[in-house]
């Protein structure tokens, strides 16, 4: 992904703040193209569900532009750093889950791939 | 005297089977440039891709439906009458069998489903030059095993194709086509040479509305493949149940459990 797909990421994780938020990654070929934003239904500083027209307009976006569905993020404003058990139980779509935590005011992101209740960490690569 | 001919002649069906498989080991074989069409439409991207193996499973396709009509040819009870009917199943099967056959990588993989692929199309032909006569001594169980054939063809195609992760707006005309082509088969089968071309629309726009509401549900190809022939099967043994003047209420049994059990088998299975 580029600067600007992480600004973008950064800037809506830190306005939700102290509230989980959430977004999708559409891109191809591994190379994000496009962060959509997602409403957290439920509105929770230890929770997130996306809101279901929301993703399903933000699906049917990706679609009607050639795209694929590369990553979900989330944020952890209270931590953990990485997927929490419940990430890990809920994660259905085989892609990168991206992980927003907080620490003393300073946002990091981690990628994580979950599949069969393991997640593993993935590297996330910044392009200029 | 001539005794009455049930089977097709060995050598043209050989012929037959043998040139559809080796139209498919070519298309596995050719590599070619792949040129894709993109068109942005308002509302959807277009991205069709065009290379050999697109033009190779239409071709196939073509190939097939003449083949099968050559095939009959030599039928001594088809009397002149027109071949479509016989070629809807052995075109469905070519076009079925070749797409997970583009998907499955060289192998083993790929030689057993080339020869699954084969067998199938050998039992199609067979099957459909039987059917020709409705007093041939096999008639039944070639009837019955194109049934199965045909709800097997579109389970086959709807968990390739989501395996492949096809785009949406391919999934969806490949679907209706193969719903379509499957129930309007089966309905003419069983309903005594009856074609239902408002049920078999119908049942295709039923199969691909839930296709199109299942598109973005994390479900595994089986998963899918499974929510969606459970709905064929139910509405076309509907149809079949109301066509054969059965109440509604006792037509509507069967097909309503075995839509359930193919929907609880999609939840419990992964």
């Amino acid at each position: 992904m580029n600067k600007e797909h992480w600004q973008e990421m950064l800037h809506h994780v830190n306005r939700h703040i102290p509230l989980e938020a959430c977004g999708l990654l559409a891109g191809t070929d591994n190379r994000v193209e496009k962060v959509i934003v997602v409403r957290n239904q439920a509105q929770s500083p230890v929770q997130f569900v996306m809101d279901p027209y929301e993703q399903l307009k933000a699906f049917e976006w990706i679609e009607s532009n050639g795209l694929d569905l590369l990553g979900i993020f989330h944020s952890h404003p209270a931590g953990p750093e990485t997927a929490s058990a419940t990430d890990i139980l809920e994660a259905a779509y085989e892609v990168v889950h991206i992980i927003w935590s907080r620490i003393e005011d300073h946002w990091q992101a981690r990628g994580f791939w979950i599949k069969d209740s393991d997640a593993s960490e993935v590297r996330l690569r910044i392009i200029e | 005297m001539n005794e009455p001919k049930y089977l097709p002649d060995s050598d043209r069906i050989g012929v037959l089977t043998s040139t559809v498989l080796l139209a498919f080991a070519l298309n596995h074989l050719i590599r070619s440039p792949e040129f894709n069409l993109e068109v942005q439409l308002p509302g959807f991207f277009l991205s069709i891709p065009l290379n050999i193996s697109t033009a190779m499973s239409v071709l196939t396709a073509g190939l097939t439906a003449t083949g099968m009509d050559w095939l009959l040819r030599g039928h001594p009870s088809l009397n002149g009458r027109t071949t479509f009917q016989w070629w809807i199943l052995p075109t469905l099967t070519t076009f079925v069998v070749g797409v997970p056959l583009t998907i499955l990588p060289s192998g083993i993989a790929w030689w057993v489903g080339f020869g699954i692929g084969g067998a199938f199309l050998f039992f199609v032909f067979l099957a459909e030059y039987i059917v020709v006569d409705a007093g041939a001594p096999y008639y039944a169980a070639a009837m019955a095993g194109l049934t199965a054939i045909s709800y097997t063809l579109f389970f086959i195609l709807t968990v390739a194709l989501r395996y492949s992760d096809a785009r949406l707006f391919l999934v969806i005309p490949a679907l209706f086509l193969a719903a379509a082509l499957a129930s309007l088969r089966i309905l003419h089968l069983r309903l005594s040479g009856r074609w239902e071309y408002p049920w078999a629309v119908g049942i295709a726009f039923v199969c691909i509305q839930i296709a199109a509401g299942l598109n973005y549900w994390p479900l595994s190809p089986i998963q899918f493949g499974l929510m969606l022939v459970g709905p064929l099967y139910g509405l076309t043994n509907l149809a079949i149940n109301l066509g054969e003047d059965l109440p509604t209420q006792r037509a509507a049994i069967e097909p309503t459990v075995a839509t359930a059990l193919c929907w609880g088998l999609a939840i419990f299975i992964r």
